[in-house]
C-alpha cells in the first residue's frame, strides 16, 4: 500500500456540488506525484481530505495507512502540509511562528531550535527571523509556511501551490530543499499546481484533475502519448534559406513532427546533404506543459 | 511564565502553548487591550465614584423624586438621609448591573478574539495542521478565555470593593457585600456570564460570523439583561438575592445547551466552511 493513496475519493458540499468525484490513486513510499489542475479544479479539496481537515462524502483516503479523518493528529506529525490558506500568525516573528507551533506539536526546545535555525536557513529566510510576519514579502511567507510544515521532519508533503508567490530565490531555494528532501530522506512529495513546469521539476508521475475529475494520470511519456504530443526537430537555417515540407516558425527556425528521437542524426544528414547551412540543431521533446494543454483542450472540448 | 498548579493539572503542556499564545494575541491587540482595560475601569471605577461624588453633591433638602426612589427601596431606606439613599439605591440596584457588564462583555471580547479572529485570519487552519486534536485546541481556547475573563472580573471586583468601602464609610451605609445578592452575583451569576461569553461566540464562530458582527450581537445579548435591571425603577420588581438565584440558574442551563452547542461545532469541517 502506498503512502498516500485515494480509493474512489468523493466530496460533495451542501449535498449538491461535487466538488471531488471518485478520485483513485495511489504514491508509493519516496515517490513525488503531482496533481495538475485549473482554478476550482478541486485540488485544495483534495489536500484538506488528504491531510484530514474535511470528511469525505464517499470514498477513503490514507497517509501511510493512517486514515487522515479519524487521526488527524498521527498524520499531522508524520505528514506536513502546505495549503495557501492556512496563514502564520503576522503579529509574532517568523522565529516565534515556527517555535509556537513547534512547542504546541510536542518539539523539545532545543531540537526545536536547531530545527528551525536549519530551516529558515535553507529557505534564505533567517535574516529576517526576529522581523514581524506582517513585514515579510509574500515570497518569505510562503517559505515560512513551507518551513512550518517541515519542521517535524515529516515522511509525507502535501503541498498545494508550493511555488505560489516566490520570488526567483525562494522557488531555487524551495525546489532545492524539496529535491533534497526527496533523494537524501526518501519523503514522499504529493504536489498540487496549477503550473506544469512546478509538476514537472518536482515530480515524476502526474494526474490532471478537472473539475475534480482526474482525466488523464501517468508518466511524463504517457501523458504526452495520450495527448498525441510527438518531439519535434528545430532547425536554425539563414534567414533567407527556406525547409519544403516544415513548419515555418519565424526569425529562421523551422519545426517538424517526428515520431522517434532516433531520427534526428538522419533528418540532420538529409538537411546539410540538401545544401542548407545549419547553425543550430535542437530536438524538443514535449513537455508536460505540452501535455497538459493539448489534455485540457480535449477535455474541455468534450 | 508558569501556569498556576490547579491549571497545570487541567490541560496539558501543549494545551499551554496554545493558551499562552491567545494571551498573547489577545493583549498584543491594542484595540482589544484597551478594551479589557477601560470596560472594567469605567463600571467598577469611575461610575460608582461618579455615584459617591453625587449623593455627596446632593443638596440637604429632598429633590423632586426623591420620594419615588425612596420606594423603590423599600424597608431598607428607614432611617437612611436622602444622600445614604442614593449611594444604597446604586450599590442594591444599577452597582450590579454595571457590574455584571464586565464578565459578559470581557469574555465575548476575549473569545471573539481567540476564536474568531483566528479564523478570520487564517491561522485557525493552521493550527488545525499541527498534531493537537480538535478537542485539545477548543479546550485550550476556552480555558484560556475563562481564566482571562475571571481574572478581568475578579480584578474589577477589587476595584469596585475598594471604591464602595470608601463610599459607605463616608455615608455611613450598610457595608454593600453584607447584601447576600452580592454574593449570589460574585459566586454564580458572574461564572455562568463569563462561561455564557465565550461559548456563545464559539458557537456563533461556527456559524461563520466576523468579528465586528459577533460584537454588535454580543451588545444585543447585554441589552435585555440591561432592561432588566433598568425596569427596577418602574416599582413593579425588586431584584434580590432570590431573584439572583433565579437569573443564574436560566444562564447556566443556557450554558449547559450552549456547551453542548460549541463542542459539537467546533469541528474542521465547520470552521473551514
Amino acid at each position: 500500500m502506498g503512502a498516500v493513496t485515494a480509493q474512489q475519493l468523493t466530496k460533495t458540499y451542501n449535498g449538491k456540488t461535487n466538488a471531488l468525484e471518485s478520485v483513485t490513486f495511489d504514491v508509493p513510499e519516496g515517490g513525488a506525484f503531482a496533481l495538475l489542475g485549473g482554478r476550482d479544479s478541486g485540488k485544495s479539496t483534495l489536500v484538506r481530505l488528504l491531510s484530514g481537515l474535511l470528511h469525505p462524502s464517499r470514498g477513503t483516503c490514507s497517509i501511510l495507512q493512517l486514515d487522515p479523518f479519524k487521526q488527524p493528529e498521527k498524520v499531522h506529525r508524520l505528514c506536513g502540509v502546505l495549503l495557501p490558506s492556512a496563514k502564520m500568525y503576522q503579529t509574532m516573528t517568523g522565529q516565534e511562528n515556527l517555535h509556537f507551533f513547534g512547542r504546541a506539536a510536542g518539539m523539545r526546545m532545543d531540537d526545536l531550535q536547531t530545527r528551525s535555525t536549519e530551516l529558515m536557513k535553507d529557505l534564505g529566510i533567517w535574516e529576517a527571523r526576529g522581523e514581524l510576519v506582517q513585514t515579510y514579502s509574500t515570497s518569505m511567507r510562503q517559505r515560512l509556511s513551507l518551513a512550518r510544515a517541515l519542521l517535524l521532519r515529516p515522511r509525507v508533503l502535501l503541498l498545494d501551490e508550493p511555488d505560489d508567490g516566490l520570488d526567483p530565490e525562494g522557488t531555487t531555494a524551495v525546489f532545492a530543499l524539496l529535491r533534497g528532501l526527496r533523494r537524501e530522506e526518501g519523503v514522499t512529495l504529493f504536489v498540487c499546481t496549477r503550473q506544469p513546469r512546478v509538476a514537472q521539476r518536482l515530480c515524476e508521475r502526474f494526474a490532471l484533475l478537472h473539475s475534480g475529475r482526474l482525466t488523464a494520470m501517468g508518466s511524463l511519456s504517457e501523458l504526452s502519448q495520450a495527448a498525441g504530443c510527438v518531439a519535434r526537430a528545430r532547425f536554425h537555417l539563414a534567414l533567407e534559406d527556406s525547409l519544403p515540407g516544415w513548419q515555418d516558425k519565424g526569425r529562421g527556425y523551422w519545426e517538424k513532427e517526428i515520431q522517434n528521437p532516433a531520427q534526428m542524426p538522419q533528418l540532420l544528414r538529409e538537411v546539410i546533404e540538401a545544401g542548407h547551412a545549419v547553425y543550430e540543431a535542437r530536438l524538443l521533446r514535449p513537455s508536460l506543459e505540452d501535455a497538459y494543454v493539448r489534455l485540457e483542450e480535449k477535455e474541455a472540448g468534450q | 511564565m508558569n501556569l498556576p498548579r490547579p491549571l497545570r493539572k487541567l490541560i496539558n503542556p501543549r494545551e499551554t502553548v496554545v493558551l499562552k499564545k491567545d494571551f498573547r494575541e489577545i493583549w498584543n491587540s491594542a484595540g482589544v487591550r484597551a478594551l479589557l482595560i477601560l470596560l472594567p475601569l469605567v463600571f467598577a471605577g469611575v461610575i460608582p465614584i461618579v455615584f459617591i461624588v453625587l449623593s455627596n453633591l446632593l443638596p440637604a433638602q429632598s429633590f423632586a423624586g426623591m420620594d419615588q426612589l425612596r420606594a423603590l427601596l423599600g424597608e431598607a431606606q428607614s432611617g437612611m438621609n436622602d444622600r445614604q439613599a442614593l449611594f444604597y439605591l446604586f450599590s442594591d440596584c444599577l452597582g450590579p448591573m454595571f457590574f455584571l457588564l464586565i464578565p459578559l462583555l470581557v469574555s465575548c471580547i476575549a473569545a471573539a478574539t481567540s476564536f474568531l479572529g483566528e479564523r478570520q485570519h487564517g491561522t485557525m487552519e493552521t493550527l488545525f495542521l499541527t498534531p493537537l486534536t480538535t478537542r485539545e485546541i477548543f479546550k485550550a481556547k476556552v480555558i484560556g478565555c475563562l481564566v482571562l475573563s475571571v481574572l478581568a472580573t475578579l480584578i474589577a471586583f477589587l476595584l469596585f470593593t475598594v471604591i464602595m468601602i470608601v463610599g459607605d464609610i463616608q455615608l455611613g451605609v450598610t457595608f454593600f457585600l453584607a447584601n447576600a445578592s452580592w454574593w449570589v452575583l460574585l459566586l454564580l451569576v458572574a461564572p455562568g456570564l463569563i462561561l455564557f461569553g465565550v461559548l456563545f461566540m464559539v458557537v456563533l464562530n461556527a456559524h461563520g460570523t466576523g468579528v465586528g458582527e459577533s460584537m454588535q450581537i454580543c451588545g444585543y445579548v447585554a441589552l435585555p439583561f440591561i432592561l432588566l435591571f433598568v425596569a427596577q425603577f418602574s416599582g413593579l420588581f425588586r431584584l434580590q438575592s432570590g431573584g439572583y438565584l433565579a437569573i443564574a440558574a436560566v444562564i447556566w442551563v443556557i450554558d449547559l445547551f450552549l456547551w453542548r452547542s460549541a463542542a459539537r461545532h467546533f469541528t474542521t469541517e465547520r470552521l473551514l466552511r
